[in-house]
Order: C-alpha cells, then structure tokens, then sequence
C-alpha cells in the first residue's frame, strides 16, 4: 500500500452536497448552551455539555446483491456536572428541552450523594479552545443508497474476478457515507461546534482451495470521496489477502527475526501509547511509571501528534472538555516527551491537560532511518530470513509487565523472498525490549484510523508452534 | 388463566405505547405500511433501556453516571436482503418515519405499487420465564449501591498489602422491549440486568500486576449478597497476587487443563459462533454441512440454553419475539443443532432456537448465543491435574477471538501455573492458546463433574451483547501455548 497524501479540496467545499443531518452546528449549539443554562440555574458548580448528531447510509452486498441498506440517524446530549469535586453525568438520546431538563436535575442529583475527588473540576479556562482555527473535516457526498450500492457492486465484482486456480468469494463488501455534528458548551461560556464526515468501503473475502477456507479484508476510510481507494483497488486487495494464504503451515517453535506489516503495525503503536495515558501513568498500570523523560523506544524514532490535520481521521479542534490540543512530539529520539492527559489526571500528575479527553489525535511514529525507497521489497531484503507478519488475531499485552502475546499469521521470508504462507502459532516478547528493539522502519506508511506507521522490524522474537 | 409473558407484555405496552399514546393499531398500521411495497418479512422493535453506573477509585465513589436509550428500529427482509432504519424517538410520527426510511433502503426492482397487505398482530404464547418482572435495583438507593463498592474496597484491601489499587464499577440496568412483525408476532419483555466488576493492582518489589473480576446477571442488585462479592473480591486479588509471581509461560505444544467457569470461553470461540446460522447460510463457517458428524471427543455435551434461570445471557425472548430456549449444539461428541434467528431459519428451512438479538433498536438483528456451555462430566478436578505429568493449568482467562471461517481461535490466561508430575508448581504470564476449532474438541480427554458459568461480553460485527460462557474443568491435549519463555 502506498502512503497517501492528505489534501485539502477547496472545491469541495464551496459547493456542497446535501449532508445527511437533520439539524445545523447552531441547533446543536442551542441544546448545549441550554443544558449549560438548567445546570448553572440549579446550583451545578460547573457544567460540560456535548450534543452530538450522526446520519448517513450504509450499504452490504454479497452474490452481486444488496443485503444490508440502513438508514443511520442518531443523537445524543451528554452532561457532566460538577459539585465541588463530585461528578454526575447524564445522557439521552432527546434532545426536547424537556428531556434535557430530566438529564440536567438527573445528573445533579446523582452528583450530590457523592464523595468529593479534589481534582474532578472543569478544565483550565486559559486552556480552552477559544481562539484555535477551524478544521477542515466537513465533506458531505450526499451519496443515495443506489450511489453506495453501486460502489459496493464494483468492490465485489473487483474481489470475485481476481482469479487464481483457487476459487474467491465475497463474504460482505460495503460502502458507507455518515456526516456528523458536535458541539460542547461549559458554564465558563465557551460554545463551539464542528462538523465531519467519514467514507468507507470495505470487502470481507473467503478464498476457498478443497476443504479449506480462508478469509481475507481490506478497506479504505477518508473524510472525503476523492480520498479513497479505488474500488477495484479494494476488492483486488481483499481477495489476494485470502488467496495468498491458502495453503499455510504451522511454524514450529524457534526465536527469529519479524517484519510486521504496515497495516497491522498500528496495533504496536497503540500499545506503545497506552503506557503514556494519564490513567495509566497515575495508577502506574505501565512498565514506564513517570515516563516523561525516560527512554521508551530505540532513538532513531519520534512520534508526532498532530490535532489539526485538515481531513485527519484524528482530528478535533478541541478535545471533550473543551481543551485545545497542540502539534507536538509524544516522543523525540526514543524519549518520552509528552502524555495523553484529560483535565483530572493531568491535575492528579500535577501537569496540564494536553488535550485529550476523549482519546489521542492523528499519530505518526517515523524513524531517521527510514529511506524513501525502503518499501514493502526493500524491508522484506531487510529481514533477510524470518517472519513477515500480516496478521494479528487477537491474544494479550499485560501493560503492567510489557509481557505481550498474540495469536499471528503471516508469510515465512527466506532471502527477502516469501517462501510460504504460515499459521497456527504466536509471537510473544515483552514490549519494553519490543520497542527498544525496533531496527527499521518502512517507507510503506499505512494510516490505520488515526495512526500512521510503516512496516517494523523487530530483530528477535519468540514464536510458539507445532 | 394469566401467563407471565402476559403481563410482561402488558408492561411492555405500557411503557413503549401507552405512555407514547401509541396502541398496537398504530402498531399494526406501521407493519402494513412497512411491507407495502413488497418483502417476505417486517418487523418493529421498540425499547427503552435506562443504565446507571457508579463507579469507586481510591476508596471513593466520585462518579456516577446515568443514561436513557430509546427508539424504535424497523426492518423489512426479502429473500436475505435487509432494509433498515431506525429512530431515537418514540411517536406515531417517528414510526411513520422509520417506515417510509426503511421502505427507502430497500433495494430498486420491488413492485412500486403499494399492495396493502394487512397486518394482525396476536401475543405469543409462553416465553422462557428465566426472570420476573422486576427492577433491577429492586428499591436499593444510592446509600446501598455506595456501601456495596465500599465494601469490595474493604474487602479487596483486607486481603493483602500488597494490594494497592482498587476501583470498582456497579452497574444497574432496566430495559423494556416489545417487538411486532409481520408474521403475527407481538410480544414484550422486562429485562433487568445488573453487574459489578472489580479490578486491582497489587505491588511488590517495583513489580505490579492487574487483577479484575466481574459478576451480575439479570437478577435484583439485592440478591448479589456478601457471598457473591467475597468471590469476587478472592478472584481479582488472586490473579494479582498470582502474577506478581508469575514467570514467561512455557510456548509449544503442550497437555491444559482448564479451570471452570469463564475458560468456557474456548467453547464460545471455538465452536460458538461457527454454530451461528446466519455464518452457515452464507457458508462462512469451518463446520458448515458437519451436521450429524462427530467434531468432539465422547462425553462432550455443548448446549446453549436461554433459559437459565437469571443468568446473564438469559432471555425469556429474543429480540424478535421468539422464546428463549435450551437448543443442544453437540451431544456426546457429535454436531446436532444450530442457533437460528428467523430470517437464518427461514432461508434454511431450519427451525427457530430464539438467538436472534440485536444491541439496541438501533442495530440490526444477528444469530447470537445466549448462555453457552459443556455440561459436566464424571472426573474430580484433582483427579485431572494429578493425570498430567507435565503441562499448564490455566485456571482464569481474559477473553479470545475466533476466524469462523478456518476455524482458528486463540484465548489469553490470566491466571495460569505449570503442572509437573502431577502437581500444580509455578505460576506463568502471557500465555495465549491456539487451535482450530473443529479439532480442539476431539482432544478434550477428561471432563470435571463442577460446571460453573462465567459472565462475558460478545462481540460480531460491532454489537455487544451480554452473554455467559461455562464449562467444568477439563483437560485438553494437544494444544499449542504461545508465551515468551523457552
């Protein structure tokens, strides 16, 4: 897969499609300020409220037909009161100013027969979004169900007629288009609001040689319609995926080098972040207690967090508590320089809300040694001989421990040429040395929700098999 | 003469119609209107579920929160192709809307003139009565719900210093549904549903470990007495403990015996969902057409049974109106039944096992499992673990994930020791078990008499719904354990 770069289309959004939603940034404004209004007129200390609505349509088909057309329409009002220290929150999926006055009186009521927690507050007003730009995320394709089935029809068609000897299916192939609004409002005046879409195409295949079957996916997701994939592209994607794993073996047990592909490589990244979250740090669920500044990974990497990225899957101009976040380094040459912090763990660690609540932003993890030619070839040559892992099934990572263990598929690499497809063992290390390991990192960025990465070699891992 | 699923009914009317000033003409309008312009099925799924949760950190409940879901979902099926739309609002305009929504998704080629086929929608007979009509918090108030995380607190705290960390989460649940299709079906239900989790770290010597327990199901807040949250507490702390000791599990193939109760998630992974009929109508699972075939050893007995009286995944109706019941999945080793939901059962021409369920009004109807398990067997657990020479007891485990289509599951211990000669030694971390589904089975060599069931979350294709898992202890050869030790 080839890294795509993010643009930002004028055109698109001079003249815009029909979105997909019922009511306008200013109606959801209006039921926030008004949750806001009933909190502050009922003696609530501080008030958050976020109003968000969702729609759009999303289509599946399987053997050329439609199986699934659903019409998506939803939203919901969420308000957190606080009561010197004590939290009550309520949501519902009204938003009548009745309703909202049930939340409002709910959430108050429930926070008073609390117990106080000194740092449950409302965020910093100095680090509030008040000034920070807009971000272009709003790119309604107005597309019909016929417009989606058709797109769904080519992805299939695309999966069924990459023939090999072996015979490919389609399980579900889909496509997908929802806009959505939010707004946040806080009792200390500040109310913004920002819209977004989100396209998607997917394809589950089966790829079937005798008794045995094999499953396959791909998918593309952007903010806008001219940022996906082909369709061809995905449905030709998805069927070699099952393909060229018909015919795995297992692996027997053995410590060898491993190249994990771009696309699954995100997971490490996550991991890696999960030890750098305020609760993680605060209730030192992490082999990296008090991080900042300590050595996480080799120092040939960074990791950059980027909130503003106009189309950013990750992106936000202010996080669930108001908060703006900013471009920065998460780490800088293999040192932990910045947290994941919402208002009450950053308070609990003595530090600043980063901007956070609610989740990291778009993330990037690059290497000073990454070579504009060193795509997938180059980094399979790279391994040399052992394990190009495609596949993660599922299995464990014990944050406390780094202790990490997963359930893997993949292709055995012999003189950076693929040998075999390979199945039915696991990977296991531990994090800590994982990503101290890290030898190289690949020029095949893949951007997987929010994360960008390309593939990784970690020189010596332990595999479980027959 | 009065039947519970009568009143359930009467209950269910009264909150989602009555006090919407809807009836069930409106209701029966809507299902008219709904397959108007073709479709062999319809049907109109209304809820209102209200959760409340509190939660304690560091010895204090600081934070609670409280949420309404409502809506109605309606969906029209031809053939298997489905049209769906739904809405977060319950009136005679919304279900106006979600119908013409719904008729709007349904795929061009249908006969654009409109039939007007009516609709006479009649209540089921009995449902499965696995639980009463009750609220979930049965009257406890906020005090009461407060005491019992303070007490896990107390509890979790008395059993070791080395406990450091505790928080606790109790969550109250109360949903009310009521479904009306265009095969005649009305039917309600009252769920309740309750659960109390716990997870705590323990410290020692700059080493710290996580520890986390959970139990609940659909039974009042009251009945889960001092007993229950002793358990708990003795399950969080122990794993804990157990693993600030713990060395790199052992990786290769190897005999496991697996402790009772939640380990029962292997047969949820390993065979569960390939045993769902939606995988087998569209020919995605490992054990499609191996009906009537032996896929497991002698004297293994799998069942998934909805009516469990008050257990997590029990139902006394699913969320198409069909009653839940006991439908035996492999009976002494051989593959003999199915779950089904109506629209796999129809396409199949197998009958209805009352799986179909659906996360909310918002989402679509799937065939999921209910309360899963193997029954027992003759063998005292001591009897297993002293029949091993050399191998691994895992006694707890965190979760897994399955490919139905070639069969490959893999499940992580939390809490797992080796077995040498016999006796169970040290205790090992990061051990996740691998294999194929429609194998794993025929290697389970010795079945414990001390079925339990845990409770679980599970997930396809996005939506989550409450389930159990459970088995007794067994003994499994053959398996291969990935860990990082030699």
């Amino acid at each position: 897969m080839s890294a795509r770069k993010h643009f930002q289309s004028v055109e698109a959004l001079d003249e815009q499609p029909t979105t997909y939603l019922l009511q306008s940034e200013a109606d959801l404004a209006d039921a926030a300020s008004y949750a806001i209004e009933r909190s502050v007129a009922l003696g609530a200390g501080g008030a958050v409220a976020r109003v968000s609505e969702g729609g759009g349509i999303s289509v599946t088909v399987a053997r050329g037909e439609v199986e699934n057309a659903v019409r998506d329409g939803n939203q919901s009002l969420q308000i957190t009161v606080f009561e010197d220290g004590r939290t009550g929150m309520a949501s519902s999926e009204s938003l009548s100013r009745s309703a909202i006055d049930r939340v409002v009186e709910q959430a108050i009521g429930m926070a008073r027969q609390l117990e106080p927690d000194p740092d449950a507050c409302l965020a910093d007003r100095d680090l509030l979004a008040w000034t920070t730009p807009e971000i272009a995320m709003f790119a309604p394709t107005g597309q019909s169900a016929q417009a989606l089935t058709d797109a769904a029809l080519a992805i299939e068609h695309a999966a069924v007629t990459t023939s090999t000897a072996d015979s490919s299916r389609v399980s579900e192939a889909g496509a997908s288009s929802q806009d959505m609004r939010f707004a946040l409002a806080t009792s200390h005046g500040f109310c913004r609001s920002w819209s977004s879409s989100a396209q998607h195409r997917w394809c589950q295949t089966i790829a079937q040689r005798g008794d045995e079957m094999k499953q396959g996916s791909w998918s593309s997701v952007d903010r806008q319609l001219g940022g996906l994939e082909p369709e061809e592209a995905i449905g030709r994607r998805a069927a070699r995926k099952a393909l060229d794993t018909l015919g795995a073996e297992s692996l027997s047990t053995r410590r060898a080098p491993v190249l994990v592909d771009a696309p699954v490589a995100s997971s490490l990244v996550r991991a890696l972040c999960a030890q750098l979250t305020g609760t993680a740090q605060f209730q030192r669920m992490t082999f990296l207690p008090d991080a900042q500044g300590q050595v996480i990974s080799a120092s040939h990497l960074t990791l950059v967090e980027d909130p503003f990225e106009p189309f950013g899957l990750a992106s936000a101009p202010f996080d669930e508590e108001g908060v703006a976040g900013e471009r920065r380094d998460i780490v800088r040459d293999g040192v932990v320089t910045g947290l994941f912090l919402d208002t009450r763990m950053a308070r609990k660690l003595r530090m600043q809300s980063t901007g956070n609540a609610g989740g990291m932003r778009n993330l990037s993890l690059v290497s000073k040694g990454t070579l504009p030619d060193d795509d997938i070839g180059a980094m399979l040559r790279k391994l040399g001989t052992g394990l190009w892992l495609t596949r993660i099934m599922g299995g464990a990572t014990n944050p406390a421990t780094g202790v990490y263990s997963q359930a893997a598929g993949g292709f055995w690499i012999e003189n950076g040429e693929i040998v075999r497809p390979v199945h039915g063992f696991t990977i296991a290390g531990n994090l800590q040395e994982m990503f101290k390991s890290i030898s190289a990192v690949g020029a095949d960025i893949h951007r997987s929700g929010g994360i960008r990465v390309g593939s990784l070699l970690l020189p010596d891992m332990q595999i479980a098999g027959r | 003469m009065s039947f519970p699923s009568v009143d359930r009914l009467a209950r269910a009317q009264d909150t989602l119609l009555v006090a919407n000033d809807l009836d069930t003409a409106k209701l029966q309008d809507g299902l008219s209107s709904l397959w108007a312009r073709g479709g062999d099925y319809g049907d109109l799924y209304l809820e209102m579920t209200t959760r409340d949760t509190w939660s304690l950190e560091r010895g204090k409940v600081t934070r609670a929160a409280f949420a309404i879901s409502q809506g109605i979902g309606a969906r029209i099926v031809t053939g298997d192709k489905t049209a769906f739309a739904y809405s977060s609002d319950i009136s005679g305009k919304a279900i106006d809307a979600v119908t013409a929504a719904a008729r709007a998704m349904q795929s061009h080629g249908q006969d654009a003139a409109e039939s007007g086929r009516g609709v006479r929608i009649e209540a089921i007979g009995q449902d499965a009565q696995a639980y009463g009509i009750m609220h979930a918090a049965g009257g406890m108030d906020t005090i009461e719900k407060v005491a019992i995380l303070r007490t896990l607190d107390d509890l979790a705290r008395a059993v070791d210093p080395r406990i450091t960390e505790v928080n606790a989460q109790l969550a109250v649940e109360d949903s009310t549904i009521l479904v009306g299709a265009t095969d005649g079906t009305l039917a309600g239900d009252i769920r309740p549903q309750i659960r109390i989790s716990l997870s705590v770290v323990a410290e020692s010597n700059a080493k710290r470990a996580s520890g986390s327990a959970g139990g609940g199901g659909r039974f009042m807040l009251a009945e889960f007495g001092s007993d229950r949250l002793q358990k708990l507490v003795e399950k969080a702390t122990s794993v804990a403990l157990t693993n600030l000791e713990a060395i790199p599990s052992p990786a290769g193939e190897m005999t496991v015996v697996l402790g009772n109760g939640f380990p029962g998630v292997l047969l949820h992974e390993a065979v569960g969902h390939g045993l769902e009929g939606d995988f087998h109508r569209r020919q995605e699972s490992v054990f499609n057409g191996m009906i009537g075939q032996r896929i497991a050893a002698p004297g293994v007995t799998v069942v998934d049974d909805a009516t469990v009286p008050g257990a997590r995944g029990s139902l006394n109706i699913d969320d198409e109106g069909v009653a839940g019941q006991r439908t035996v999945l492999i009976e002494d080793g051989y593959l003999v039944g199915l779950m089904q939901d109506k629209i796999s059962a129809r396409i199949m021409n197998d009958k209805m096992t009352g799986n179909g369920r659906r996360q909310s009004y918002a989402d679509l109807p799937m065939t999921r499992m209910t309360n899963t398990f193997l029954e027992s067997g003759p063998y005292d657990p001591a009897e297993i673990i002293a029949s091993v020479k050399n191998g691994i007891y895992a006694v707890e485990f965190s979760g897994g994930t399955v490919d139905i289509t070639s069969g490959q599951f893999n499940f992580s211990a939390e809490k797992a020791f080796l077995i040498e000669d016999g006796k169970v030694t040290a205790p090992i971390e990061g051990a996740t078990l691998i294999g194929v589904g429609n194998e794993a089975l025929k290697h389970i060599s010795m079945i414990g008499n001390d079925l339990e069931l845990g409770i679980g979350f599970c997930g396809k294709n996005g939506q989550t719904v409450p389930v159990s898992v459970g088995q007794p202890t067994i003994r499994m050869d053959h398996v291969v354990v990935g860990g990082a030790g030699a």
